[in-house]
């Protein structure tokens, strides 16, 4: 067997190893998901038996999930485009700008992502119910904002210090002015990090509990919330939390194979200097 | 006058009459009622029929079902609010406290007073009254009451062979356990490997004899610890200091009783939580079960348990330690008012809990065989119901002397606290049961000692419910 086969297989046996690694928690949600409330946890654990899609049927009937995933969708998709639009802009500013204050509005800007998000939910309440916008999407786009804000600028700042200024340069000598080089010129050459900055502002917008458990009722709630209260007092109704995680999986799923073209280059890119 | 003129004006007064009729028929009609709930059964077999209160009082009720974890968090966020979202709250007893003293709940006992005879305070078991109380005050409704039961596979203990070869091994008749001595006996016999023989068929899974709950997760293993540490004669506080005084002899005795079952538990039993540990008992594979009897339900519905379909349960109250007879260990899930809601919406919230918990809408509860774990002394008396639901005899019975679960403000420390040492000693990693208790006791302690002794004592003492004073 030459070296180069034997990598081969060394590389598919590296591949399948970590495939089962990560597909086990999916393979386990979706099995259980079809599982009869009875064989939850049988011991030991059954694989083979009469699929039943009842979980799959009360998510849907017993609340309404569809609804609660649409909010879950303006509100990831509301803060990813609010927060990609003022961060990369803010980055921009930063990476550009010389001034001895730059360093400390950098930091002001990431400590808002340092302190513990519970500290913050009763004067969020008391604001929001102040201004009535307690149980709507609006609140959550707002909140979360304030989260994936500081991290896309310094995402981003790190992309446009890479881009070379004499490129921008080039582009104000041909005519362009400082928002169209920003737009046509130097915004294009950073795409990786927008895509890698969409993926992280969506999931955590997504997958967030605290606030959404805090500002929402049943008018805003999001799906994280509508999988959660299957658990109740008397018992973790498993079968329906399964198939609600199963779902729930799909639109970010769905997300991050769109942003893949660009996601694997974004998170590379910087990494090795010169 | 014309006659168009004439019949403008009757129609008029017609309309006058019918609105002042309706105003009176339904004085909190257009009211709109927001509840905090969950997914559990004392709300959700409510939840589809707030129309028909609607239909018959005016009040439009929207029911919002959150999860536990977390739910008690949001109401203490919500009531906060001097113009809070929610009117209704759902609330677990040990909540009672923590909410009491907070000033979040609305007090019920003038109104419970006042209506006794159309709530029928009379029916309701005195304990699961008891449970919402804070301070005396009336400060939820009992929506189902739990007590903490012994559930056993009737058809196993029933069975001739299994008699025959118990007494021939113990000594003594199999029956269910009136001493926890005998119930670990019965665990030891009926552990089981597949293939073996039960009750003369052969096992097509391992049988255990017992499922407890020793999982850390949500303080679950303090769940079942805390009704056996009473029943070993043990007590949350010291009455002199309002300290945790859970390290003496009764509670190491409960601790290591605990330990001692796990060889007939299953093998991964530090993840037994409430449902798990049950779900052991609904699949028949386990022969016994000490845990709340808001699942028991379960127990007789072929839809929600194997063990309806290839057995047969049974419900007996809690076995005794050697300390003697110790009331039995209650929980109740109820309904409370919001104390910053407006006058006019804490009044159209109780004509909700008024009729949310009534006897006619726990009858046909119970007649369609919905799961609400029952609180009301005619119907865990009705002897149709009783040969229906078999454990509704033994909640009754057990609760003539009962006494209430942890309602002090800390429980939430005492449940984390206790629920992690406990498990590490379940789990080998503390090496006494003492040890255990005295790092939970003293973690919990460092918190109660920044109070004053009078604070502690206050928050430890049970009055008795004005409610139920005659």
């Amino acid at each position: 067997m030459t070296s180069n086969a034997r990598e081969k297989i060394l590389f598919y046996i590296l591949i399948t190893v970590v495939l089962i690694l990560f597909m086990t928690p999916i393979y386990l949600i979706v099995v259980s998901s079809l599982k009869p409330s009875a064989l939850m946890f049988s011991r030991p654990p059954t694989f083979i038996f009469t699929p039943t899609l009842q979980h799959y049927y009360d998510l849907f009937t017993m609340r309404p999930f569809h609804l609660q995933i649409l909010n879950s969708l303006i509100v990831a998709l509301g803060s990813t485009a609010f927060s990609l639009v003022v961060g990369s802009l803010a980055a921009y500013a930063i990476s550009r700008i010389k001034s001895r204050w730059i360093n400390d509005v950098s930091f002001w800007i990431l400590s808002m992502r340092m302190f513990p998000p519970i500290a913050v939910v009763v004067p969020y309440y008391i604001i929001f119910k102040s201004i009535g916008l307690l149980d709507t999407p609006l609140a959550l786009i707002i909140v979360y904002s304030t989260f994936n804000i500081p991290l896309t600028v310094w995402l981003m700042k790190g992309f446009f210090d890479e881009v070379p200024e004499a490129l921008e340069e080039a582009a104000q000598v041909d005519g362009h002015g400082v928002i169209a080089t920003f737009w046509y010129v130097t915004l294009p050459l950073t795409a990786p990090g927008l895509a890698v900055a969409a993926v992280f502002c969506f999931i955590f917008s997504w997958n967030e509990f605290l606030f959404a458990l805090m500002l929402t009722g049943s008018k805003a709630q999001t799906v994280t919330i509508a999988v959660m209260s299957f658990w109740s007092s008397d018992a973790v109704q498993w079968g329906r939390i399964m198939a609600g995680s199963f779902v729930v999986l799909i639109p970010g799923v769905i997300f991050v194979l769109t942003c893949q073209r660009w996601l694997v280059k974004g998170l590379t890119m910087g990494s090795v200097k010169g | 006058m014309g006659i168009w003129n004439k019949s403008t004006i009757a129609l008029g007064v017609a309309a006058l009459m019918s609105s002042s009729v309706w105003a009176q028929d339904k004085p909190f009609a257009g009211v709109e009622l927001k509840m905090l709930g969950i997914g559990d059964t004392s709300v959700t077999r409510v939840a589809p029929l707030v129309g028909e209160f609607e239909a018959l009082t005016g009040i439009k009720v929207q029911i919002d079902q959150l999860p536990y974890p977390g739910l008690i968090d949001k109401i203490i966020v919500e009531s906060s609010s001097d113009s809070p979202t929610y009117q209704l709250l759902w609330i677990d007893s040990p909540w009672v406290g923590l909410l009491g003293e907070a000033g979040a709940l609305e007090d019920l006992t003038s109104r419970a007073k006042r209506d006794a005879a159309e709530i029928g305070l009379d029916d309701i078991v005195p304990i699961q009254l008891q449970e919402n109380t804070w301070q005396g005050k009336l400060l939820a409704f009992p929506a189902s009451g739990m007590t903490w039961l012994q559930q056993y596979r009737a058809d196993l203990l029933e069975n001739p062979d299994e008699q025959a070869n118990f007494k021939k091994k113990y000594g003594y008749d199999l029956a269910p356990a009136k001493t926890w001595i005998q119930y670990r006996d019965i665990a030891e016999f009926f552990t089981r490997k597949k293939g073996d023989l039960a009750g003369g068929k052969p096992l097509e899974n391992d049988l255990y004899g017992v499922s407890q709950s020793y999982s850390r997760v949500q303080g679950a293993i303090t769940h079942d610890y805390f009704p056996f540490m009473r029943s070993f004669g043990g007590d949350y506080w010291d009455p002199k200091t309002g300290l945790c005084a859970m390290t003496g002899e009764p509670h190491i005795k409960a601790a290591e009783y605990m330990q001692s079952l796990i060889p007939f538990n299953p093998p991964d039993y530090l993840g037994l939580m409430w449902d798990i540990q049950s779900g052991f008992m609904e699949r028949g594979e386990a022969a016994e079960a000490a845990y709340w009897s808001v699942r028991s339900v379960r127990l007789t519905n072929p839809e929600e348990a194997v063990l309806a379909k290839i057995g047969k349960a049974g419900f007996a109250a809690n076995p005794e330690s050697d300390a003697g007879p110790q009331p039995t260990y209650t929980g109740t899930l109820g309904f409370a008012v919001n104390a910053k809601s407006q006058d006019k919406e804490k009044d159209a919230a109780w004509e909700f809990i008024k009729w949310a918990t009534s006897e006619k809408l726990m009858r046909r509860f119970a007649d369609e065989g919905k799961g609400v774990s029952q609180f009301r002394k005619s119907i865990l008396g009705d002897a149709k119901l009783q040969e229906k639901y078999p454990y509704y005899k033994v909640l009754l019975d057990s609760q003539v002397n009962a006494r209430r679960r942890i309602f002090h403000p800390f429980y939430q420390a005492v449940e984390e606290n206790f629920g992690v040492e406990l498990s590490k000693y379940m789990a080998g990693e503390t090496a006494t049961a003492k040890e255990a208790l005295t790092t939970a006791c003293n973690a919990v302690n460092t918190q109660l000692q920044m109070f004053s002794v009078e604070q502690r004592l206050r928050w430890i003492n049970d009055a008795p419910a004005e409610v139920l004073k005659k």
